[in-house]
């Protein structure tokens, strides 16, 4: 099983229990139990959303790594070479933008993306204090980042 | 959604047909149901949705209401708005039982006829079509 199926279970197994309660506060009336539980599953969403953002994360930084040292050791023309050359090809280096990282292994302003760049707009609202507002459907969220992971390969 | 398309009038319109998708998807399983007399829908409680959109552009928290559906007077599934402007779907809500959650989501387009999905833990791809002969699938197992 892979990463993302470890968390898909994972995720399950939390979000399964916290609705069960989240039902059963209502189904007896503690209405304020009831907005606790749901407030939990809300926070569980964010994590693991963050938790599913670095796994991408770190692809894409790998990925984007292998391409710039493959064309900076393969490309024998100077001049062909020159734009990978200014590129730095360390994997953690924070000498080249996310955003052109992606670039890199998509089209930019393609489906692909663009959805990417929304994910990352929502991870920095989340990691830099947001307010946990935006409701996250993991299932959603899960389908495609895996399926990003797997389609992006330098 | 991109944010240069958006505006506090379209943010709105977006809100009152997302009422109204969720009260006619009401009207639907109250319809389904009907004709056993076992069960019964309450749409008497209201859950709150003051998501970031709204409140980027000051639009006033929305109460949108939840159904219950009782079997002999007692609680056994809960549908519940989650949230409208959800990645992969054009409004989802909950449905909450003992044995947790499954996800209920609109795959139509914005404005568009709504087209119901369910989604499970063993079933996150495309979902199956949420109709009569499923919901009462689902209450004969409570």
């Amino acid at each position: 099983m892979n990463i993302f199926g470890e968390l898909s279970k994972l995720y399950d197994e939390i979000d399964t229990l916290y609705a069960a309660k989240e039902f059963d506060a209502r189904a007896r009336g503690f209405a304020r139990k009831e907005a606790e539980w749901r407030r939990k599953r809300e926070l569980n969403d964010h994590a693991y959303f963050l938790f599913m953002f670095t796994r991408l994360e770190d692809r894409i930084r790998e990925q984007s790594s292998k391409l710039i040292d493959r064309k900076q050791t393969a490309l024998r023309n100077w001049k062909a070479r020159s734009v990978w050359d200014i590129l730095p090809k360390e994997k953690d280096s924070a000498g080249i933008h996310f955003r052109n990282r992606v670039a890199l292994l998509t089209e930019k302003g393609s489906t692909d993306y663009n959805l990417i760049m929304a994910y990352y707009k929502l991870r920095n609202t989340i990691a830099h204090g947001g307010d946990f507002i935006t409701p996250i459907s993991i299932p959603y969220v899960l389908n495609d980042m895996e399926r990003l992971h797997k389609v992006l390969k330098s | 959604m991109e944010d240069n398309a958006l505006s506090k009038e379209h943010l709105i319109n977006h809100i009152e047909d997302w009422k109204k998708r969720i009260l006619d998807l009401y009207s639907n399983i109250g319809e389904w149901v009907k004709d056993d007399r076992q069960y019964s829908v309450k749409t008497t409680r209201t859950v709150r949705m003051y998501e970031e959109y709204m409140q980027k552009f000051d639009i006033e928290p929305q109460n949108l209401p939840a159904a219950d559906i009782l079997k002999n007077g007692k609680l056994i599934l809960s549908v519940k708005p989650f949230g409208l402007w959800v990645t992969g779907a054009n409004g989802r809500l909950d449905i909450l039982s003992e044995k947790g959650s499954l996800i209920l989501s609109d795959t139509s387009d914005r404005f568009q006829k709504p087209q119901w999905r369910i989604f499970s833990p063993k079933n996150r791809g495309k979902g199956i079509v949420f109709t009569k002969d499923y919901l009462l699938g689902l209450l004969k197992q409570k």
